[in-house]
């Protein structure tokens, strides 16, 4: 029994210890890549742990991607916010007054699940013909019809979680429905507003294909940047590894900041069960 | 006429919705039924043509099944390793489990492209990081990964597997942290060893974060596009050709734009149907 415990347990350890090593791994990798001097991706038996280092990739990326860097952040940026504010209206409004298995709610959140290959096609049309193909609004649009779903789920179940007697005491003393929202609802729900928020952003920093087809070289966000020096640069791991660990860094300082969140709400079920 | 209160903070969303995603799905039907080629000057109304030639489209039939077999290939593996990973968080570690969560759950937050490109550094058919790991452990293969048509798909798979499998981890484990711990007692009490409670007592009441965990993951490698794009572009030859690239290819590099239309549809279609006869199914079995 207890060398049977033993096994379990050393088994469990060796499967952790393994998946952690294999998600750490190629991060490490393309960290090292973007660091070595010349084309250490290309010895083999690989260099594990390079003897110099170099900032000639990071220089000559940073150079060349601080477009579509500043690309991304307008885009990401104002998709994000339009798409949370939105959804923290709509979803106080389900919240409140509609029931949870509303048709319209279902409607909105079954468009998460539209294949982007199924929209973009109209979407190059369309903006063809209003002249907006390679701008900013062109890729936020797109952005939109995702993450406006994704923050009216969230956002939804965020009001529902808070009680209504403080509302009710609100309209009582006759503020109106719209002041009720913002000047009590709102702050209640403002951590889940911006955890919101940042997984928008997160979304529209990593989405790809709208952008590569809904945009050229103007308003090209730092994905459609990435995959295109493949091409132009196909030799230059250094460069494209600079490359995709600055599009990388955004994104897993905002996961970090969320993981708060996350283990909380993970903990509150176990406390709470 | 008194308009419902809830109008007001649900239409502005609803009618945003409509023109911004509906509007242009409805386009994307109508543009479906012509001869639409940015190559050619005019474009004819051709009706459903554009549908029978998709359906007798070798090429498409053999993407979609190749998306089927990626699917089935992603979500089981993926599922299982979740599984693995939450009950062995779950069961055996307390003090660094948040630590650990928050490294596994870094690379579903990273972009898919940057993901693709990871994976050529990984599995480069040269300078393989693995390829040297199966040479030290004494192994005796040396794929060439991506560039070879035997292992392209797999290569897909993996590192789709690299990135998601944490998903379902994350998913589960909240499933379990959610078991009130009162059913884990009583089983104790009534004698049930570990394996018992888990197969008796956990998996079952694992069923429907499980059902939305497949779903979502079954859905998102139904479109799986960015990983190909960057990784493999569809190839060598059409080994990795998935539905999502075929229609890419057909819309914008052939410049079939009516025709890809109709594909895209067609990928919709069985999209939906599939999603729908799921969850049917699986809520019958409640």
């Amino acid at each position: 029994m207890k060398a049977g415990k033993l096994v379990v347990k050393f088994a469990v350890s060796l499967i952790l210890a393994l998946a952690i090593v294999a998600t750490l791994f190629p991060i490490y990798w393309m960290i090292i890549t973007s660091l070595a001097p010349g084309e250490v991706v290309m010895m083999y038996p690989p260099k594990f742990v390079p003897h110099t280092y170099t900032l000639k990739w990071w220089v000559y990326t940073v150079n060349h991607i601080s477009g579509p860097l500043v690309n991304s952040l307008i885009i990401a940026g104002a998709a994000s916010l339009i798409s949370t504010t939105l959804g923290f209206i709509a979803g106080y409004g389900f919240a409140r007054f509609r029931r949870p298995d509303d048709s319209v709610l279902f409607w909105i959140l079954s468009i998460r699940f539209m294949p982007a290959i199924v929209a973009v096609i109209p979407y190059y049309l369309l903006f063809d013909t209003l002249g907006l193909l390679d701008t900013y609004p062109a890729v936020i649009v797109a952005h939109l019809g995702i993450g406006i779903p994704f923050a009216v789920w969230l956002l939804r179940g965020a009001v529902v979680a808070i009680p209504k007697e403080l509302e009710e005491a609100a309209l009582v003393d006759g503020c109106g429905r719209w002041k009720v929202l913002f000047k009590v609802v709102f702050p209640l729900v403002l951590p889940n507003f911006l955890v919101t928020l940042l997984f928008t952003f997160i979304w529209s920093w990593n989405e790809f294909l709208y952008a590569l087809v809904l945009t050229d070289v103007r308003a090209r966000p730092l994905t459609v940047a990435i995959a295109g020096m493949r091409e132009a640069h196909g030799l230059m791991w250094g460069a494209v590894s600079a490359a995709a660990v600055i599009a990388t860094v955004p994104t897993l300082s905002i996961a970090l900041v969320l993981q708060r969140y996350l283990v909380s709400g993970l903990a509150f079920y176990k406390t709470k069960g | 006429m008194r308009v419902k209160e809830s109008t007001f903070f649900i239409l502005p969303v609803v009618l945003v919705l409509l023109v911004i995603v509906i509007f242009p799905l409805i386009y994307s039907i109508y543009v479906s039924l012509y001869d639409y080629d940015l190559r050619k000057i005019t474009t004819d109304f051709i009706g459903v043509r554009n549908y029978v030639e998709a359906l007798s489209d070798e090429r498409f039939r053999a993407s979609l099944m190749r998306t089927g077999e990626l699917v089935l290939m992603c979500v089981s593996a993926q599922y299982l390793l979740g599984l693995l990973l939450a009950l062995s968080l779950y069961y055996h570690v307390d003090r660094f489990r948040n630590l650990i969560v928050t490294i596994l759950s870094i690379p579903p937050m990273i972009s898919p492209v940057v993901v693709g490109y990871m994976a050529r550094l990984i599995f480069h058919p040269v300078a393989s990081p693995i390829n040297y790991f199966f040479e030290l452990m004494g192994l005796p293969f040396r794929p060439l990964w991506h560039a070879s048509v035997k292992t392209s798909l797999l290569t897909i798979f993996l590192a789709d597997t690299w990135q998601w499998t944490p998903f379902m981890m994350l998913l589960l484990l909240s499933g379990l942290m959610a078991i009130p711990q009162e059913y884990l007692e009583s089983a104790r009490v009534d004698g049930a060893s570990a394996w018992q409670e888990i197969k008796h007592v956990v998996l079952p009441l694992l069923k429907t974060i499980s059902v939305v965990a497949i779903l979502f993951r079954a859905l998102d490698v139904l479109r799986i596009f960015d990983v190909v794009y960057v990784l493999t572009y569809g190839g060598p030859g059409t080994s990795t050709e998935v539905a999502s690239f075929y229609v890419y290819i057909t819309s914008f590099e052939y410049w079939r734009i009516g025709y890809g239309a109709a594909l895209s549809w067609v990928l919709m279609i069985i999209l939906s149907v599939l999603a729908m006869i799921y969850l049917k199914y699986v809520i019958k079995s409640f």
